[in-house]
Order: structure tokens, then C-alpha cells, then sequence
């Protein structure tokens, strides 16, 4: 690794302390809880950031990146370092501390062939993925969004389910941790000969024809149509698919309903909330209709909700009617208020002008509990320790209910202070 | 050291049927300010995109500072500096960061010559970049370009967003840049009557093909415009001489001094009022609408 290299990687590992930081926490407990089971299965954090490695190690597509002097080499050596060598270094150290301080409380912990063997797993899987993470071809935008929808999906329930691994798994562990590792090899010396890193062509961004769209009516469009049909069918499309893969799921593993439950809902929403960039995406265009403040922002809140609320609704029904995990009408009417809330939540903050002192300190910190408050909720949930309280049911409803009317009435205000749609459309903008 | 500083030897880019740029060959002497004009849509920016690497011509070859800019990018982009509206800072948060991030990758970064440019554009260290307005990121750009000892310096509309002072102030520090030995800068712009006061040559592209290029003064020079009156419906065919403008039957022409002389218009038919000075502007509109014209350099003249 080369000073380039390294300045590049400790660069990206500041600004990714967060994901690090929140993803070992859950690897270093969820270790503890496994072990204390006696379950033959490792976590896998690792997938999760080796996919944040691919996706934000390297900006393919600015033109400040592919402006710097870089050598095709060493962008390869650090994105492979990104994806497959900090977090592999990061959850080898994490599991041997966890292992150490499980031996030292006196806490049940797995022999030392056993963390060996998760070791391994987790370098194969980081191995796999280094390996199918090295094209750069960047797929159609539809495209895009299946295949993201699909990678958290996919990390989510090797997050939760771990890897099999130990006696049970054999000879398959074994096979998959001896080909993971031989991939991780051939994509490290693949890296430092800097075959695999190509920049993408840039010349000819916006010279070509636009493709032809097709759309599911055909038809022409107008009004707020244009967003609520095309918003509305890709939640549909997402959440058929989901649906399918998570009972499918079910038959394979049926005891596993409450994890699969976690990872349907989980998947589905972080999808729903990315759908919603379809609402802010047309922010400048909806700033243009006819509609006075109160009902762009009323539209705004529904439209950016409806991809939260179709797929409650369908976590609802396939808890019912499949998984059996304990969602009930009462819970279900708390998320949905943190939905609609949460939209507040992209409309940019820090560059809004506020008139009032304290509104200006208190509005940015707020408008970033909302998001834990809403994780920390589904935790809750998971530990069933919400169900055993029923008393805070009603706080929490209640607690939703203000967020969405103060929620509106702030979103009235920042479209009044006038934002800059310039820098809204990007407020989470990747690298 | 050849006296170019870029070569493009007929290059050529092909995107389908919708656009193609070139075959284009064009030579960027070494030491010299050289404007790349055209309408929108010419390939002005698709040709400096290819110039830094960001994409590879169909045919053709692009030699920069020497080098062939498909294998030596790396060394090229040492060595140049690029400004285009399209670099976007917003991810690395303050602008102090972003410049935190762009000086490593340059052992020539002059860390005074970028707080006083800071100074001079106004841009701060603390400043959020997606608090910056439009003209404030070009002048972070610009910033970022200027601070590191580049021998050549690639603008691409440097001056989209700035204001009057803030344009004046970009071509202060570009003439300061051009004090240093073996400097060129190639600059694509919109913003004529700025080009023809800083540039001392041209290259005039429309449809992804050169029209014309040179000297900007031997450039206004060889074509000359004249104002005149003709009878109605002449159809006059004159190799070098275009109908610019046609009011009735007063008429402005554009006589290309390479091909025709001005006594070439000593006709019954054509009646000389006055010669009107050309600027940069002027030979730019009458270029671009004869090429434009489907009947080719001499328009057919019928009745307005």
C-alpha cells in the first residue's frame, strides 16, 4: 500500500467510522448472543461493508475524482482494501476481543478451531464479494434499484442468520470458505497488478439519444400523475418481488419466520425510503405547480410516505397470513406515523434560514433523533421488550401523531424560508 | 518539448446516430491562450473530457504535453488542471475539506498561493460547499485549479455563475498563471467578448467539426464585413462571400479574405455601403449560420 493509497483509505474509513462503529456493535453482540446459544453460525457485518466499500470507496462518475492523477492500480488496491481488507482486519480484531473478553467474564465461548472457523467465513465472504464487486459497469437506473433493493435484502438476512459454519456445515462450509478464500487471493493480486480498475467513459454523459421510456399505461401523463403512477408502480413492483423471495424463504427455513419477518420489513422500508428520492427528485417541478405552500407540503409528505405505508400495509398481511411474528394494528399505526414524520427529514437543514434562535439549534437535531427513534423502535420490537409493555403503545401513537403534525408545519416553514432546490436534490448524495 | 501542448490528430468520438464529433484535428500551441468556441451541443466539452482522459476517441490519437493521453493520463493529469461546472464538492461537506482532499494528490501544491486565492474568489475554508451558490463552486474550482504549479490549464466554461468582479478577477489570476514559463491554457466559453479581450487564438467548432482556427488577430482579420444593397431577387454565388443577415434588400456580408477578394464584389448587381468592423462574435454568428445553411457556404438570396 502505497502513501496514496493509504491516504485514500484512512480518508473513507473517517467518514465510514459511523457504519463501522454501528455494524461492529451489532457483529460484537450479535457473536455474544450466538455463543451463548451454542448457535454453529457467524454473523456476517463484513457483507454489509464490504458493499458499502464498493458503493462509496470510489465516485466513478464525478469528475473531481476522475480528475485527480490516480493510477488505474492504485484506485484498484484501495477499493479492494475498501471492500474486502479493512473490514476483514476490522471484524477479525472485533471477534478475537469479543472472544477475549467472553473468556475473561466467564461467559460461554466457543474453542479456538470454532472462531478460526467463523475467521475464515468471514474472510471467504468478503473474498466473494471483492470478486463480484469488480465490475464498474454501471447498470440501467431500474437496474440499479433492483440491485440494491436485492444487496440489502441479501446482507440483511446474512446479518441476522448468519453463516453456517462449524461440524453441522460440512463439507459445504468448507468448500465455500476454501473457494472465498482462493477468490479473496486472485482479487488482491488482481488489484495490485490493476487489471480489474477501469474508469468508465464520461465523454459522452448527455451526447446520446435518450432511450426510449415505456411506461406500464402508455400513456401521456400530466399533473401530479406524473410522479404518484411511476412512485406508486415501482413500490408494487418491489414489493411483489420482496413478498415472493421472503415466503419462499419461509418454506426453506420455516422456523426462522421472526428473523425473515425482520428482513422483509427491514429490506422493504430502507427500499421504500429510497423510493421516496422520487418525490424529492421533482422537487423543483413541484415548487413550479400551481399548489399553494400548505399543499405542496401536505402532497410532499403523502407522496414521500406512500412507499413507507404500502409496504407496513403488506408487512401486515404477509405477518399475518405467513410468518406469524407478532405485528399487530397497534404497532403498525406507530410506524406508520414515524413515516409520514421521517419525510421532514431529506428536505435540506443545514443551509435553511431560520428567523427564530431556537429553532435554528434544536431543528437539525431533532430532524436526526427521528431516524434512530424510528430503528430504535423496530429493536424494541425484536426484543419483544415493546410487546411486554403495552402501556407505551399509546405515549407512541400519540408521540407519532405530534411528529406528523409538527412535521407538516415545519415542512410548511422550510418551503416558505425558501430552500435551495440545488442543494436539496442531492442531500444524500453518495461518496 | 514540441511546440504543442495539445494535439488532436483526427480524433473522432461516435455516440449512435445522435452526435459524432471529428474527425477533428486541432494544434494548441505551447504558451498560448486558446479559445475553443462554438454553439451548444458542438462537442466542446466532449473533446475536453477526452483531452483529461474521461473518455477514449473512436479513432484518432491526443497527445497532451507530449504524452499520449492514453497511456500517460496519469502523468497529464499531474501536470493539468482542469475546471469544469460539472465538478460537484458537495460530498467532501466544507470547503476546507475538499481542498484538504484535492492537495494530496499534487507534491506542487502551493498551500500560500491558495489562501490568497481564497482571499481574492471570497471562498472560506468553513463554508459548507452545498451552502455555496452556483458561481461560488466555480470559484472553489477555480481555487483548487490555481493552486498547484499546472503547465496547463483545461477550463471548461470557467465563467458560468460569476459575476462581473468575480470574471475580472478569474482572468487577473489566469494572466498571473500565464506569467509562468511555458504555461497554456485551452478555455471553452460562451462569453466572446471576454475571449476576444484574453485569448490570442481560436478554434471554431460546430457539429463536432473545426470550421476554422488561428491567430484570434489574423483570424478577425481574413474575414471582413460589409454592409450593402443588392436588387431583389439576385442570386448571387460567390465562393467566400456569405449573407449574414438580409433586411429587404440591404444585405450584410461576410467576405472570407482567403478565398475572395473585396473587389470580387465590384458587381452591377451589389451596391458597397460601408465596411463594418468584425468582432470575435460577429465572425462566430456569420460561421456557425453558414454552416448551418443546407445549400452550403453561398446561400441561395431570394426575397426576405
Amino acid at each position: 500500500m502505497n502513501p496514496t493509497v493509504y491516504g485514500l483509505l484512512k480518508r473513507y474509513l473517517a467518514r465510514s467510522v459511523w457504519l463501522y462503529a454501528f455494524l461492529g456493535l451489532l457483529q460484537f453482540m450479535m457473536a455474544g448472543v450466538y455463543w451463548w446459544r451454542g448457535y454453529d453460525r457467524v454473523p456476517a457485518a463484513g457483507v454489509l461493508l464490504g458493499i458499502w466499500g464498493a458503493v462509496a470507496a470510489l465516485n466513478t462518475h464525478s469528475l473531481v475524482w476522475r480528475s485527480l492523477p490516480l493510477t488505474p492500480r492504485d484506485a484498484g488496491v484501495f477499493r479492494w482494501w475498501a471492500m474486502a481488507g479493512a473490514p476483514g482486519i476490522f471484524l477479525t480484531l472485533l471477534t478475537l476481543v469479543a472472544w477475549a473478553s467472553q473468556r475473561s467474564s466467564g461467559f460461554p465461548a466457543p474453542d479456538a478451531a470454532a472462531i478460526l472457523d467463523g475467521l475464515i467465513a468471514t474472510w471467504a465472504v468478503l473474498g466473494v464479494l471483492a470478486m463480484l464487486s469488480r465490475s464498474l459497469r454501471r447498470p440501467a437506473p431500474r437496474l440499479r434499484q433492483a440491485k440494491i433493493a436485492a444487496a440489502i435484502v441479501g446482507s440483511t438476512l446474512l446479518l441476522l442468520y448468519g453463516l453456517p459454519v462449524g461440524s453441522a456445515a460440512r463439507p459445504y462450509s468448507m468448500i465455500f470458505e476454501c473457494a472465498g478464500l482462493m477468490l479473496l487471493f486472485v482479487s488482491a493480486v488482481r488489484a495490485r497488478r490493476g487489471v480489474d480498475w477501469r474508469w468508465p467513459d464520461l465523454a459522452g454523459r448527455g451526447a446520446g439519444s435518450a432511450p426510449l421510456r415505456s411506461t406500464l399505461w402508455g400513456t401521456q401523463r400530466y399533473g401530479i400523475s406524473v410522479i404518484l403512477i411511476p412512485l406508486a408502480q415501482r413500490t408494487a413492483i418491489f414489493a411483489v418481488v420482496a413478498t415472493v423471495i421472503i415466503v419462499s424463504l419461509q418454506r426453506v427455513f420455516p422456523r426462522a419466520s421472526i428473523a425473515l419477518f425482520w428482513v422483509y420489513f427491514i429490506g422493504l422500508s430502507t427500499t421504500a425510503f429510497l423510493l421516496t428520492f422520487q418525490v424529492r427528485m421533482a422537487f423543483q417541478p413541484l415548487r413550479c405547480l400551481p399548489l399553494s405552500v400548505k399543499q405542496l407540503a401536505g402532497f410532499l409528505m403523502l407522496f414521500g410516505a406512500l412507499p413507507g405505508l404500502a409496504t407496513l400495509g403488506l408487512t401486515l398481511l404477509i405477518n399475518r397470513a405467513v410468518l406469524s411474528a407478532g405485528l399487530d394494528i397497534g404497532q403498525v399505526a406507530t410506524f406508520a406515523f414515524i413515516i409520514i414524520a421521517i419525510q421532514v427529514f431529506p428536505v435540506s437543514q443545514m443551509t435553511m434560514p431560520h428567523r427564530s434562535k431556537f429553532l435554528e439549534y434544536w431543528m437539525p437535531r431533532i430532524q436526526r433523533v427521528l431516524v434512530p427513534v424510528y430503528m430504535g423502535l423496530m429493536a424494541a420490537g425484536w426484543n419483544e421488550a415493546y410487546g411486554r409493555f403495552t402501556w407505551m403503545r399509546w405515549p407512541l401513537q400519540a408521540g407519532g401523531v405530534v411528529l406528523c403534525i409538527t412535521g407538516y408545519f415545519v415542512l410548511v416553514y422550510q418551503l416558505r424560508a425558501g430552500i435551495r432546490p440545488s442543494s436539496n436534490e442531492n442531500a444524500f448524495s453518495p461518496g | 518539448m514540441s511546440a504543442s501542448a495539445i494535439e488532436f490528430q483526427g480524433i473522432q468520438k461516435s455516440f449512435g446516430l445522435a452526435f459524432s464529433l471529428g474527425p477533428l484535428t486541432l494544434s494548441v500551441p505551447r504558451g498560448s491562450i486558446y479559445a475553443l468556441i462554438g454553439p451548444n451541443g458542438a462537442g466542446k466539452s466532449t473533446a475536453l473530457n477526452m483531452l483529461m482522459g474521461m473518455g477514449e476517441p473512436t479513432l484518432g490519437s491526443i497527445q497532451v504535453l507530449d504524452r499520449d493521453i492514453r497511456h500517460d493520463e496519469v502523468e497529464i493529469k499531474r501536470r493539468t488542471a482542469y475546471v469544469s461546472p460539472d465538478m460537484d464538492y458537495r460530498a467532501w461537506g466544507t470547503v476546507g475539506r475538499a481542498i484538504d482532499f484535492v492537495r494530496g494528490f499534487y507534491p506542487d501544491w502551493s498551500e500560500a498561493r491558495c489562501e490568497e486565492l481564497q482571499f481574492a474568489f471570497g471562498v472560506h475554508r468553513d463554508t459548507r460547499v452545498d451552502a455555496l451558490s452556483f458561481g461560488a463552486r466555480m470559484k472553489l474550482a477555480l481555487v483548487l485549479a490555481l493552486s498547484r504549479d499546472a503547465e496547463l490549464l483545461v477550463l471548461d466554461e470557467p465563467t458560468l455563475g460569476l459575476d462581473a468582479i468575480a470574471r475580472r478577477q478569474l482572468f487577473a489570476e489566469l494572466l498571473k498563471f500565464m506569467t509562468g514559463e511555458g504555461r497554456t491554457i485551452l478555455i471553452s466559453s460562451h462569453q466572446l467578448t471576454d475571449l476576444e479581450r484574453f485569448a490570442d487564438h481560436a478554434a471554431i467548432v460546430n457539429q463536432g467539426r473545426l470550421l476554422t482556427s488561428g491567430r484570434m488577430d489574423t483570424l478577425v482579420d481574413r474575414y471582413r464585413q460589409f454592409d450593402a444593397r443588392v436588387l431583389r431577387d439576385t442570386s448571387l454565388s460567390v465562393p467566400g462571400v456569405s449573407v449574414i443577415d438580409r433586411q429587404g434588400d440591404r444585405v450584410r456580408l461576410l467576405v472570407d479574405g482567403d478565398l475572395v477578394s473585396a473587389d470580387a464584389l465590384q458587381m452591377p448587381e451589389i451596391e458597397i455601403l460601408a465596411q463594418v468592423p468584425l468582432t470575435l462574435e460577429d465572425l462566430f454568428l456569420a460561421l456557425i449560420k453558414s454552416a448551418n445553411t443546407r445549400s452550403g457556404w453561398w446561400p441561395h438570396m431570394s426575397a426576405a
